[in-house]
C-alpha cells in the first residue's frame, strides 16, 4: 500500500475507535462522537466562534514562532561566532526548556498583557527546539569544506556565510517541523491564563458549562492549526533540503 | 604577446619557498593517550618545486601537508612558508589547497564553486578566468551543474580548478586522485601535470601512488609508518612533458620498482593501517 493509502486508513481507523469509545460510553458523556462533533461544524454560528477563535491561535502561533525562529538566529550566531559563548548558552537553554508551563505562567503574566500572553508563551515553547537546530545545523558544514574555507583565508562571518548558514537551513527546517505543534501547544496554555481571544477561552468555557460537542470540536480544530502549520514547515524542509542538501 | 616572451612565461616557475625544521606532530587522544603521528621531519622546498609526499597510508602524510597549510598547528619545530608561519599566506589568500574529498559546496553549482575563492577573499568575481578554468579542466558546458550531477573525476577537476583559481604561492594537494578508478587516475595526472607546467609553482602533493609521484614531482620524499620521518628523497630526472614515451621507459620503471621496493620493505609487507 503507497504512502497516502496508509495515511487514509489511519485517520479512518482513528476514527472508528474514537466513535466506538463514545458508543460505548467507556468514559459516561464526556466522550462525544465523531459525528456529534460534526454537527457542531454544521451549525452557522458556533462554526463562526471556532474559526474566529482559530483564526486568533493560528496568529499567536505564528507570530510566537516567529520572535523564537528570531531569537533562536541571533543566539545561534552569537553562539558559532563567538565559541566561549557557546556552552554557557546551550546551558541558558536547556534550562530554559526545561522549566515547566506552571512556572513560566506568573513570568510570562507579569511581563505581558493577558492578551500578548499566547504569543509569549508560543514563542517560549518553540525557542529552544529551534535554537538547537540552528546550532546543529551551524556545525553540520562538512569538515573538508571547513578546512577548504581556512585555507582559502576566509574569515569566520564569510564562512559563515558561504558555508555554514546554507549548510544549517536544512537542518534548522527540519527543526521548524518539530518545533511549530510546541508553538500551538504554547499558545493555547498562554490562552488559558486569561486570554479573551483564540481557541483556549472557547475550550475552557465549554468546559465549564459542560458543552461538550463544542469542547471536542475546539480539540479538533486546535489539532487541524497543528498539522497545517506542520505542513507548511515540512513543504519548506522538503524545498530547502532539495535546494541545500 | 611575442613567441619568446610566451616561451619565457611558461619556463618561469613561481611560488613560496616551505620549510620544515625538525617538525613532529602528537595528536592528544582520550583518556591522556595519543598519537605521534610526525617526528623530526626537516625539510626545505623551493619556490616553483613540485614535491611529492609518497607513503603508506596513515604514515603522517595528511598531517604534514595540513601544518604547511596551517590547519594543524606542529607539536614540536617550525614551518615556515615563505618565510613565515603558514598562517600569513593562507591569510593573504595565497594557498591553494584540494583534498581527496572534493569539499565542493554541494549547493552552489560549478560556476558559484569556482567563484568562492574570489569571495572569500572579497575580490569581484572574475568571470573571465572562471571561463578559462572551466575550459582548461574541460568541463565547459557544465557551469550550471551542480556537484551531484558530475561524476567523481569532473569534481575532481572543478576542486583543481578552484585550487589555482586566484594564482597561488602555494599548492597544497591531498591525495586529490585518490578515490577514482584507474584510468580516470591517469587521465587527471596528465591534465594536472599539464596545468601545473603553464604556471608552476610551489605544489606538494599527497600520494601512496608511486606512479603519480614519478609522473608529477620533481622530488619524491618517502615516509616511513608512523611516526612519519623521511626515510629516502629522490631526485626524479625526467623532463617535462612526461609522456608515454617516459612512462613506458626502462629507467621510469626502474624507478617505479625501487620506490614500491622501499615502501614495502618499510610497512614490512603488511598494511601498516593499524
Ligand atoms: N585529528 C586527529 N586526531 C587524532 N589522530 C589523528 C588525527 N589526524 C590524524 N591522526 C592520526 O595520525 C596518523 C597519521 O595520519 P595522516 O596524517 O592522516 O596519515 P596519512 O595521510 O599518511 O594517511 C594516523 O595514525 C591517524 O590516525
Ligand atoms: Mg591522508
Amino acid at each position: 500500500m503507497t504512502g497516502p493509502a496508509l495515511a487514509v486508513l489511519g485517520v479512518v481507523l482513528l476514527l472508528a475507535a474514537w466513535q466506538a469509545v463514545a458508543a460505548l460510553r467507556w468514559f459516561g458523556t464526556t466522550v462525544c462522537a465523531p459525528t456529534v462533533v460534526v454537527r457542531v461544524f454544521a451549525d452557522a454560528s458556533s462554526r463562526r466562534v471556532l474559526l474566529d477563535g482559530a483564526g486568533a491561535t493560528m496568529l499567536e502561533a505564528v507570530e510566537g514562532f516567529g520572535w523564537a525562529l528570531l531569537a533562536a538566529v541571533v543566539v545561534g550566531v552569537l553562539a558559532t561566532l563567538l565559541p566561549f559563548l557557546r556552552s554557557g548558552l546551550d546551558q541558558l537553554g536547556t534550562i530554559e526548556s526545561a522549566i515547566p508551563f506552571v512556572a513560566i505562567a506568573p513570568i510570562l503574566l507579569a511581563l505581558f498583557s493577558r492578551d500578548t500572553v499566547p504569543t509569549a508563551m508560543a514563542a517560549t515553547t518553540a525557542f529552544f527546539p529551534l535554537y538547537l537546530a540552528l546550532v546543529s545545523g551551524l556545525a553540520a558544514v562538512s569538515p573538508a569544506v571547513a578546512d577548504l574555507c581556512a585555507a582559502l583565508g576566509a574569515a569566520r562571518r564569510d564562512t559563515l556565510l558561504r558555508a555554514r548558514i546554507p549548510a544549517a537551513l536544512p537542518v534548522l527546517t527540519t527543526g521548524m517541523k518539530t518545533a511549530i505543534p510546541l508553538a500551538v501547544l504554547g499558545g493555547v496554555i498562554g490562552e488559558w491564563l486569561g486570554s479573551s481571544n483564540g481557541i483556549g477561552p472557547i475550550m475552557l468555557v465549554a468546559m465549564r458549562n459542560y458543552r461538550m460537542p463544542m469542547m471536542w470540536a475546539a480539540v479538533v480544530v486546535t489539532v487541524v492549526i497543528a498539522l497545517l502549520l506542520y505542513g507548511g514547515c515540512a513543504a519548506l524542509e522538503w524545498v530547502t533540503a532539495r535546494r541545500f542538501g | 604577446m611575442s613567441q619568446v616572451a610566451q616561451v619565457a612565461a611558461v619556463a618561469a616557475s613561481r611560488g613560496a619557498p616551505i620549510s620544515l625544521a625538525g617538525v613532529g606532530k602528537v595528536y592528544p587522544m582520550r583518556r591522556g593517550r595519543s598519537v605521534e603521528a610526525v617526528r623530526d621531519v626537516g625539510l626545505d622546498i623551493a619556490p616553483g618545486e613540485f614535491l611529492a609526499l609518497l607513503g603508506p597510508s596513515g604514515c603522517g602524510k595528511s598531517t604534514l601537508l595540513r601544518m604547511m597549510a596551517s590547519l594543524e598547528e606542529p607539536t614540536s619545530g617550525t614551518v615556515t612558508v615563505d618565510g613565515a608561519p603558514p598562517r600569513e599566506l593562507a591569510a593573504r589568500h595565497r594557498l591553494g589547497v584540494a583534498f581527496q574529498d572534493n569539499a565542493l559546496l554541494p549547493w552552489s553549482s560549478v560556476y558559484h564553486n569556482l567563484a568562492l575563492p574570489f569571495r572569500v577573499a572579497h575580490r569581484p568575481v572574475d568571470r573571465a578566468r572562471i571561463a578559462e578554468l572551466i575550459e582548461l579542466v574541460g568541463l565547459k558546458g557544465f557551469e550550471d551543474a551542480r556537484p551531484r550531477q558530475l561524476s567523481g573525476g569532473m569534481r575532481q577537476r572543478v576542486s583543481i580548478a578552484r585550487s589555482i583559481m586566484l594564482e597561488p604561492d602555494l599548492l597544497l594537494l591531498d591525495e586529490p586522485f585518490g578515490a577514482l578508478d584507474a584510468v580516470t587516475r591517469r587521465r587527471l595526472n596528465a591534465e594536472l601535470q599539464r596545468i601545473w607546467m603553464a604556471d608552476p609553482v610551489t605544489t606538494v602533493l599527497v600520494t601512496h601512488d608511486v606512479e603519480e609521484a614519478l609522473l608529477l614531482a620533481d622530488r619524491v620524499v618517502v615516509l616511513s609508518p608512523r611516526p612519519g620521518r623521511i626515510s629516502k628523497i629522490v631526485t626524479v630526472p625526467f623532463d617535462r612533458p612526461r609522456a608515454l614515451d617516459v612512462t613506458r621507459s626502462a629507467r621510469f620503471h626502474a624507478m617505479v620498482d625501487e620506490l614500491t621496493a622501499e615502501l614495502d620493505a618499510l610497512t614490512g609487507g603488511v598494511d601498516s593501517d593499524e
